[in-house]
């Protein structure tokens, strides 16, 4: 599962984890995500964090409530290192990555999972 | 009256209905072309999502892909469009770091913007020449390297700013032999800019280019260069940052003090700073130059407080008192305070 608003970020990471064999799900934002999405469990969770009227971590939350996962990786430009402190408190959230940065590192993250 | 007052309304009625009408065009024609972007954009994705993790059989030649440009109207005939493109390149580069930023590289010549960048570069205005150099750069079109290289001299600042970034950009850390050269001042913000981009794209420190730029002698190629070799804490040559304090410009001293605060100085850096203490005209630089060598020092000298306990500045006067009296030298202090209320009294 992929959440990014950037549609470019959005297709290269989709490309990125087809080409690791996955099955990926690739939406533009929260939502666009369905019922039915909920009874599915996903491996990795790829999102960013800026949307519109609601705060970075509720938004981490509301996603761990309403999506089966055990890994959540956020890719988002707000790469503030408070922001990235409050969101690493959270269980489950397993990277930061600030843009820009090196999709080699996620790459090798997602490989080791 | 009635008649008149008809008229004025019929008249404010027909203005309504024209500017109802305008609005509606004005709408339409912004649906249309945020469509049309859309549209762009999600071609662009494709096949820079390709290019970057697609696997052998999908990826498109690059007729292919012109093709597919054409089919969304990119076009040498819709320069908006054509700009569109471009923006999105831009944006895309910057996202990404790493061998990825390389793979760009290498897509990015086979995409056609079809020579609009350099085409600005040729224009007579400033401000398109400044924005193709630009493009040009964070495009990586390398080819423009040979034409963009004496703009770096150029009578206005931005052109003459970007054409620098460029430089550094393509050439890295050979461009700085070329600062000695460059006659005209740049700001700050250029001086960041050319900075980070170094930091960025060429993390190898080169130490012998840095000292080729040495014999700069403007005032802001110094600042440059000491800021770099902070960006990338150089230590072996932070001795070229303590010497520029005995620089005749007030903003080459401040900003050697501003870079020297990010290095712990050795034995003789110390000396060669107290030493051109006084040189430092201006108090609240001297008072930056105080908290340095409390900083650096690893035991007080006493005499050089004890010296500034009478400078005519109150803050550099208290400062030296509180680092005396923290490092138990009381009865220096209270000698010298009691000794004012003396002079008072006689």
């Amino acid at each position: 599962m992929i959440i990014q608003e950037d549609a470019i970020m959005l297709k290269i990471l989709e490309y990125l984890f087809l080409s690791l064999d996955f099955q990926v799900k690739a939406v533009e934002s929260f939502t666009e995500i369905e019922l039915e999405d909920q009874h599915v469990f996903y491996d990795v969770v790829i999102t960013d964090i800026l949307f519109e009227a609601i705060s970075p971590t509720e938004f981490i939350i509301n996603l761990q409530e309403s999506i089966n996962t055990d890994n959540i990786i956020v890719v988002s430009n707000m790469g503030q290192e408070k922001v990235r402190k409050n969101i690493f408190a959270l269980p489950g959230v397993k990277g930061f990555y600030g843009i820009p940065f090196d999709m080699d590192l996620l790459k090798q993250q997602i490989e080791e999972l | 009256m009635g008649y008149v007052l008809r008229i004025v309304i019929e008249f404010l009625f027909i203005a309504l209905i024209f500017t109802w009408f305008f609005i509606a065009i004005v709408l339409y024609v912004k649906k249309k072309s945020k469509k049309s972007y859309q549209r762009i954009e999600k071609v662009f994705a494709e096949i820079v999502g390709l290019h970057l993790y697609g696997t052998g059989t999908k990826n498109k030649s690059v007729k292919g892909i012109k093709r597919t440009f054409l089919a969304v109207g990119v076009h040498q005939g819709n320069p908006v469009n054509v700009q569109t493109v471009i923006d999105l390149m831009i944006r895309t580069q910057r996202m990404i770091l790493g061998k990825n930023h390389e793979k760009l590289k290498l897509l990015y010549p086979q995409l056609p913007p079809y020579n609009t960048s350099i085409k600005k570069v040729r224009s007579r205005y400033w401000y398109n020449k400044a924005r193709g150099i630009r493009e040009i750069y964070e495009m990586s079109q390398s080819q423009y390297l040979q034409e963009i290289l004496p703009y770096r001299n150029h009578k206005n600042l931005y052109v003459r700013r970007e054409a620098q970034i460029a430089l550094v950009v393509f050439l890295g850390w050979k461009s700085l032999r070329f600062l000695p050269y460059v006659k005209k001042n740049f700001t700050l913000w250029q001086q960041i800019k050319i900075v980070e981009k170094l930091h960025d794209l060429y993390p190898k420190i080169e130490v012998h280019f840095l000292r080729k730029a040495y014999d700069v002698d403007t005032n802001h190629g110094k600042e440059l260069l000491m800021r770099i070799i902070r960006k990338f804490q150089i230590y072996e040559e932070v001795d070229y940052i303590v010497f520029q304090l005995a620089a005749e410009d007030s903003d080459v001293r401040l900003a050697a003090l501003d870079c020297l605060s990010s290095f712990s100085l050795n034995l003789s850096q110390l000396h060669t700073l107290k030493s051109l203490f006084w040189n430092l005209k201006n108090s609240e630089q001297q008072e930056l130059a105080v908290k340095l060598i409390n900083e650096a020092e690893p035991e007080t000298d006493v005499s050089f407080y004890i010296q500034l306990l009478k400078h005519p500045n109150d803050s550099i006067k208290l400062n030296s008192a509180e680092i005396l009296w923290n490092n138990g030298y009381k009865e220096e202090v209270e000698q010298f305070y009691y000794s004012q209320y003396q002079t008072v009294a006689d």
